[in-house]
């Protein structure tokens, strides 16, 4: 499973990316993400979510996941995230920083 | 269909007469209560203007500050948790009462500077949400309150602790009920300007600095000592704020020729804000004395009475010039020094 994440805005506007391949991660982790995009239910999302017209300093956020066949992205924001799709932008988040820092 | 009880605004429960009756006469905490009822049903139908009819709500003798804190409690239900009303005691929290402090002070500035009673100029209510989300690198308005996260404690400290974000969050929601300058492209920037304008003028009045004396910088002391950088961003020099390996240089442009064009950031509104920032700093220091009795009341008349949604830097300039013109007279000193301050940006008027 390849998944691409991007979050970008913000008050602070300081953008973070990661590519991921499961593939390359330990099974323990790979397990990880994968029940996190099962909890968010992420390929029933919608691929632009419901935007607030008001919202200001919110992050922006894209991430595509390919799962064999299967490619699905989403775009959405702070004010349209689920508490499921949070902890899973959280773990991506988490994973970009990490990157960053080797 | 509804078999509760039916109401302009929707279906109620309890039926809307006795909210109502709640929110006029009850104590602090169960008017809060109720207006929360009533606001959850308003807000569903996008109806919060209709909560003005309700006499709590209806506009407040000018100077009675509303505010109302909430906590989060590291979950993404808003508000949250009411934590501190107006007028209650400081909280054990620093984050609470930063909230508390920030919008008082911002009020009080729009208040005693342009005579504007909150926000919307009916006195409407400060609603603040703290401790929003876990290690959330993040402050935002949400159209009807302010959100504050607690930062990673890597990069970022809470989102309290500058004032100026606290002005800033606040002034988007002026932008909001006044200009209502679209978040995207040059209306973004000039509305991401805007807070970043009176976010930097509600801290220099807090501390009684001249145009002079005043650092410039937005989100000072948000960076913890791990990262390079001042601030997130620089009016007086855009694009010098921080440069660091983790987080990349500060990317704003100081003049019209460096614009970024981008798709990101809804066109870059944080970005491309640097070039009227810049002018704004021009301006101020040209005319010195407190910035926000000249130059901030230059931009306070535009933004109030002649930005619409879709104005453009080349526009709005063009706006401060002739508003410089009516309240100080064509060819003023004051007049002259916008255009300059616009032409060093790369902007003729």
């Amino acid at each position: 499973m390849r998944i691409s994440f991007e979050r970008s805005g913000g008050f602070a506007n300081i953008s973070s990316t990661v590519d991921i391949d499961t593939s390359t991660l330990p099974a323990s982790k790979a397990k990880q993400v994968q029940k996190l995009l099962e909890k968010a239910r992420f390929f029933d999302q919608p691929t632009k979510a419901q935007r607030s017209l008001q919202a200001r300093d919110e992050h922006q956020y894209q991430i595509k996941v390919t799962d064999g066949a299967q490619t699905h992205t989403i775009e959405t924001s702070d004010t349209a995230l689920s508490s499921d799709l949070a902890n899973l932008i959280e773990w991506l988040e988490k994973e970009a920083a990490a990157k960053r820092k080797r | 269909m509804c078999t509760h009880h039916v109401h302009p605004f929707g279906c109620f429960i309890v039926p809307p007469e006795i909210l109502e009756n709640i929110a006029n006469q009850g104590t602090t905490r169960q008017r809060e209560l109720a207006y929360q009822a009533l606001n959850a049903s308003a807000q569903l139908r996008g109806q919060r203007e209709a909560l003005t009819r309700f006499a709590a709500f209806a506009p407040v003798a000018t100077g009675t500050k509303r505010r109302t804190i909430y906590d989060a409690q590291n979950g993404l239900a808003l508000p949250g948790k009411l934590v501190r009303g107006e007028k209650e005691k400081k909280s054990k929290d620093v984050t609470v009462n930063e909230a508390y402090d920030g919008s008082g002070k911002t009020y009080d500035f729009y208040l005693k500077v342009f005579n504007r009673n909150s926000i919307d100029g009916q006195g409407m209510r400060l609603d603040s949400t703290v401790h929003y989300r876990r290690n959330f690198n993040n402050a935002f308005w949400n159209g009807q309150q302010m959100v504050y996260g607690d930062g990673d404690g890597d990069i970022f400290n809470r989102f309290t602790k500058s004032l100026d974000v606290i002005g800033h969050e606040l002034t988007h929601g002026v932008t909001q009920f006044t200009a209502g300058l679209v978040y995207q492209d040059q209306p973004g920037a000039l509305n991401e300007h805007m807070s970043d304008v009176f976010g930097s003028l509600v801290k220099q009045r807090a501390k009684r600095h001249t145009a002079k004396q005043a650092d410039w910088l937005i989100g000072e002391g948000l960076f913890t000592n791990k990262i390079n950088g001042v601030a997130l961003r620089s009016m007086k020099a855009p694009g010098t704020a921080y440069n660091d390996p983790l987080i990349g240089k500060d990317p704003q442009p100081e003049h019209m020729s460096k614009y970024v064009k981008t798709t990101q950031d809804n066109g870059g509104v944080h970005i491309n804000s640097g070039i009227p920032n810049k002018a704004f700093y021009n301006l101020a220091t040209s005319l010195g004395g407190n910035a926000w009795t000249q130059a901030g009341h230059i931009w306070y008349v535009t933004l109030t009475e002649k930005v619409k949604s879709e104005t453009q830097f080349q526009e709005f300039a063009q706006m401060t010039h002739q508003v410089a013109g009516n309240l100080y007279g064509n060819n003023s000193t004051e007049q002259q020094a916008v255009k300059a301050a616009w032409a060093e940006v790369g902007i003729k008027v």
